[in-house]
């Protein structure tokens, strides 16, 4: 036996699934340097190194992209990353 | 971002955080510490429970998702706001609830960073700190000022010490 199933994909949805998207996280005079540091490492696993080359990045040029990936992951890090007080946003390659 | 001046505490009563053999941690803060803290955090937390217009110092609390994408903005805003404000109130009452000697894990310890950023970011906009210099221009002034560098301070104990673990 066999059934249909009607799958409601709309040619956007499909275009949204094959985009990368860019977390960027901006740069706020309050956040300590040692804070975004570390929040760095500890959301995305990153070495301290490569977290504080983008902490400085940041501070430094303003804002800097820490993260790309698929739509549902960049929304959890960006919920993750306002959770923790930083100043995130999100964009479509 | 910014680097945190320290407040000047009485020597023979000093906050503290320490490691324990076991991994947890022993977090001290005097009495008179742990009322203010409280007294903060019963200010935000209620300025968080306000319903209606977004207070605007608790911006930095809940910016918003998107710059280009005001539709996926919108979106986020309208799932995750809600979530998003009760972490930060839970950040808080776990603060909050601390005694003045707590013995806590990992986790626990960053909630308790949490909860001091979002009391940074609260104080800050109180104080219009909106570019790098204002820190070192109001260094001298109000009491808001020495609260925002107290929760500095401590928040930069926490950081060193977490920041061991990774």
């Amino acid at each position: 036996m066999s059934t249909q199933i009607e799958l409601n994909i709309t040619s956007e949805t499909l275009e949204d699934i094959d985009r990368v998207w860019f977390i960027i996280v901006w740069d706020d005079p309050i956040n300590l340097m040692s804070y975004v540091t570390f929040v760095f490492q500890k959301l995305f696993g990153y070495t301290k190194s490569h977290a504080e080359q983008l902490m400085l990045q940041v501070h430094n040029e303003g804002k800097s992209v820490v993260y790309d990936g698929p739509y549902d992951k960049v929304e959890y890090y960006v919920k993750a990353l306002h959770e923790y007080g930083l100043w995130a946003t999100m964009e479509k390659s | 971002m910014t680097e945190n001046q320290n407040p000047v505490f009485n020597q023979d009563d000093m906050p503290y955080i320490s490691v324990l053999p076991d991994n947890s941690y022993e977090i001290y803060l005097p009495a008179p510490l742990k009322q203010i803290i409280k007294e903060q955090i019963e200010l935000l937390t209620n300025e968080l429970n306000t319903e209606g217009e977004l207070h605007p110092n608790l911006v930095r609390l809940n910016p918003p998702a998107s710059f280009n994408d005001i539709e996926k903005a919108i979106e986020f805003s309208s799932l995750y706001n809600f979530s998003i404000r009760n972490s930060h109130l839970m950040n808080l009452q776990s603060l909050s609830e601390l005694d003045n000697k707590a013995y806590i894990n990992t986790d626990e310890l960053v909630s308790i960073a949490k909860a001091l950023n979002a009391l940074r970011l609260y104080f800050g906009a109180e104080l219009g700190i909106d570019n790098e210099t204002d820190n070192n221009l109001l260094l001298s002034s109000s009491g808001t000022y020495y609260l925002y560098l107290l929760f500095g301070y401590l928040l930069e104990e926490i950081i060193s010490i977490l920041s061991g673990q990774y």
